[in-house]
């Protein structure tokens, strides 16, 4: 789970200490919807996982998308 | 160009995240709402043209663009539009680079299988477009998109959930990959291009050694392991024609070698293909340092490649400046490798008539010496009688349109006879010219053959004085009274021209030892002189100083 917040936080441009599982949009700055999508694209990628259309409305929080990694 | 390179990314869809895998390399400015890089052509964009960008990157999505269009015919109108448009970007824009992408096209799987696919058509109508436009626009380049898709692959390269989401063609890993691309192609705007390729033979050129398994015995063929040497050989080739000269460094009998030069039937690399060779047994650094003082070109000129690695490193360790190329572990890679120095080291966007020529140039000069060693050596004769021999011809020319790529080529990478060593590219020779800076040119042939334009002489005026901004030479014409001829034509233009004083200086670099005397052996007077710079002045009054019989045919185009 470190490594993954760890390259969330390379990602958003902030440090991996302000970011836990329960970290949503709007507790970062760099996180709009661009940057949802660019998450979703960049797990897709490192994790070699596939992240259903319909699931990706309701990526709230990092946890939300760590179940995919996991 | 200091501290970052200031960039903006232009599309027809939503490339917003590019700026985000960009900016810890750019400053990037982010264009207002995705896919309108039309209303930043049409009208100069103020907020844009204030961000003062090096360079405008515009990637077309060709997919996307061509959405509407039915058929070749709509297509290729639609794709003349587009090409109207970055001209005016192009326009509208003038100091900055324009990069313009090329386009790719999926091809169209719902069509009668018999019937044309139009995509690659509309593809190559495209290219024709880019190569206008850069041919037009000194300050317009072209982006490898299309081929950057296609190495890449097609089917991985796009995304449709990307797409349906975002209106984000591409994948999020082949968005990275176009990031990369991007920084590559940016950085050739700011790199020097080197001049020579230095070449090992034996388990380079061929494989095997040559010393022992004879011209019979080499691994040089048209198929299998001897095919990759051949391959390899061809791109050497290949880039000899763009300009590049070929050097030989490579720890051989003389004798061996050109029995592989002469005999072996697959050798495509020939004993004229070289501008410089050195096969004997002295150290490698050594003899690329012979070489640079025989072609006149420093160190940092060469690029290296040698299969040896204790070679390799005893060249490096000689010799930092000098580029030395990684050598494959997988031979069969060799011939990529040698495609990779041609991009690293030798990338071009433009290509003059003296890079075509230049091989050459550099062969007529070796035989202007030998001449020049059999007339000083048997006869009483003087230089001046030698020069005279070669019936060298001088043109001049005020800056057109067709020398300017040259004319930018020549000031950049003229070290020794540089009198003030200005440089500029492309968009500052504009400015220079707007603010009534002049430009002359000289091209110099001889008997021996052509060495193109070689000479800039820079100046402008203040009220009766031409102030010289800047006087080089090409170091492939030094030594023949070029300058002597050149100055003297100018100063007769100026003199008609009404000119009764002329400035010039002379500002110290690490390498403008040679023209460090040039104003005073032209004649003007040094009238002050501080830290490295040195300040001359002329009097054009009384009659013309022209000498009665000239050494050198001097005309005006």
């Amino acid at each position: 789970m470190e490594e993954y917040l760890a390259f969330i936080a390379e990602i958003l441009e902030v440090n991996p200490e302000e970011l836990s599982l329960e970290t949503r949009a709007e507790n970062v700055e760099t996180w709009d919807s661009l940057m949802q999508l660019r998450l979703m694209g960049e797990v897709e990628t490192k994790y070699g996982v596939m992240i259903p259309l319909d699931a990706v409305a309701e990526l709230k929080t990092l946890g939300d998308f760590y179940q995919f990694v996991k | 160009m200091v501290g970052k390179m200031r960039i903006s990314i232009l599309s027809n869809v939503n490339l917003d995240m590019l700026g985000g895998l960009l900016k810890k390399e750019y400053e990037i400015f982010q264009t207002d709402g995705y896919g309108e890089w039309i209303t930043y052509a049409l009208n100069r964009d103020e907020k844009l043209a204030a961000f003062a960008p090096d360079c405008l990157l515009l990637l077309l999505e060709g997919n996307e663009l061509l959405s509407h269009c039915t058929g070749y015919e709509q297509g290729a109108a639609h794709l003349a539009q587009t090409a109207a448009y970055v001209q005016k970007l192009a326009e509208n824009y003038p100091n900055s680079y324009l990069l313009v992408s090329s386009i790719d096209r999926k091809p169209e799987r719902i069509r009668q299988r018999d019937g044309a696919d139009d995509s690659l058509r509309l593809r190559a109508c495209w290219d024709a477009h880019l190569t206008e436009l850069t041919q037009t626009y000194s300050n317009v380049h072209r982006f490898e998109l299309a081929s950057l898709i296609e190495n890449y692959g097609r089917n991985t390269f796009y995304s449709a959930k990307f797409w349906y989401m975002g209106a984000i063609p591409y994948d999020m890993k082949a968005l990275h990959a176009l990031a990369e691309e991007i920084k590559k192609t940016l950085g050739h705007l700011q790199t020097v291009r080197r001049k020579v390729l230095t070449l090992d033979f034996d388990n380079t050129l061929w494989g095997g050694v040559i010393g022992e398994d004879g011209v019979e015995g080499i691994v040089l063929d048209t198929a299998h392991e001897g095919a990759i040497y051949r391959d390899a050989q061809r791109r050497i080739k290949q880039m000899q024609d763009m300009g590049v000269l070929l050097a030989a460094a490579s720890k051989n009998n003389i004798e061996d070698v050109k029995e592989v030069w002469e005999h072996h039937p697959h050798m495509l690399l020939k004993e004229e293909d070289f501008a410089a060779s050195c096969i004997d047994w002295n150290p490698k650094a050594e003899n690329i340092r012979k070489m640079a003082q025989e072609l006149n070109l420093g160190t940092d000129s060469f690029v290296f490649l040698d299969d040896n690695e204790m070679e390799r490193a005893a060249v490096h360790l000689a010799l930092p400046e000098t580029a030395v190329a990684e050598f494959p572990t997988d031979l069969t890679a060799l011939p990529q490798v040698i495609e990779d120095i041609y991009e690293n080291y030798f990338w071009t966007w433009k290509l003059t008539e003296e890079d075509r020529e230049k091989t050459a140039q550099y062969q007529s000069e070796k035989q202007r010496r030998e001449e020049k060693d059999k007339m000083l050596s048997g006869q009483q004769l003087s230089f001046e009688d030698y020069l005279r021999s070669l019936e060298t011809k001088i043109t001049l020319s005020a800056l057109r349109p067709a020398l300017e790529s040259r004319a930018v080529q020549l000031m950049n990478k003229t070290n020794q006879f540089n009198t003030c060593t200005l440089r500029m590219d492309a968009l500052a020779l504009a400015e220079y010219q707007r603010q009534g800076g002049q430009l002359i040119l000289a091209s110099v042939s001889d008997k021996y053959g052509n060495s193109g334009w070689a000479v800039e002489f820079f100046y402008h005026m203040e009220e009766n004085t031409a102030v010289v901004d800047n006087f080089l030479m090409s170091c492939r014409v030094m030594g023949r009274k070029i300058e002597d001829a050149v100055f003297e034509a100018v100063i007769e233009k100026l003199r008609a021209d009404g000119i009764s004083q002329i400035q010039a200086s002379y500002k110290k670099s690490a390498k403008n030892k040679p023209v460090e005397d040039l104003w005073d052996r032209l004649g003007l007077a040094c009238v002050r002189e501080e830290n490295e710079e040195k300040w001359y002045s002329l009097t054009l009054e009384g009659s013309s100083t022209k000498q009665e019989t000239p050494i050198h045919t001097v005309c005006w185009e």
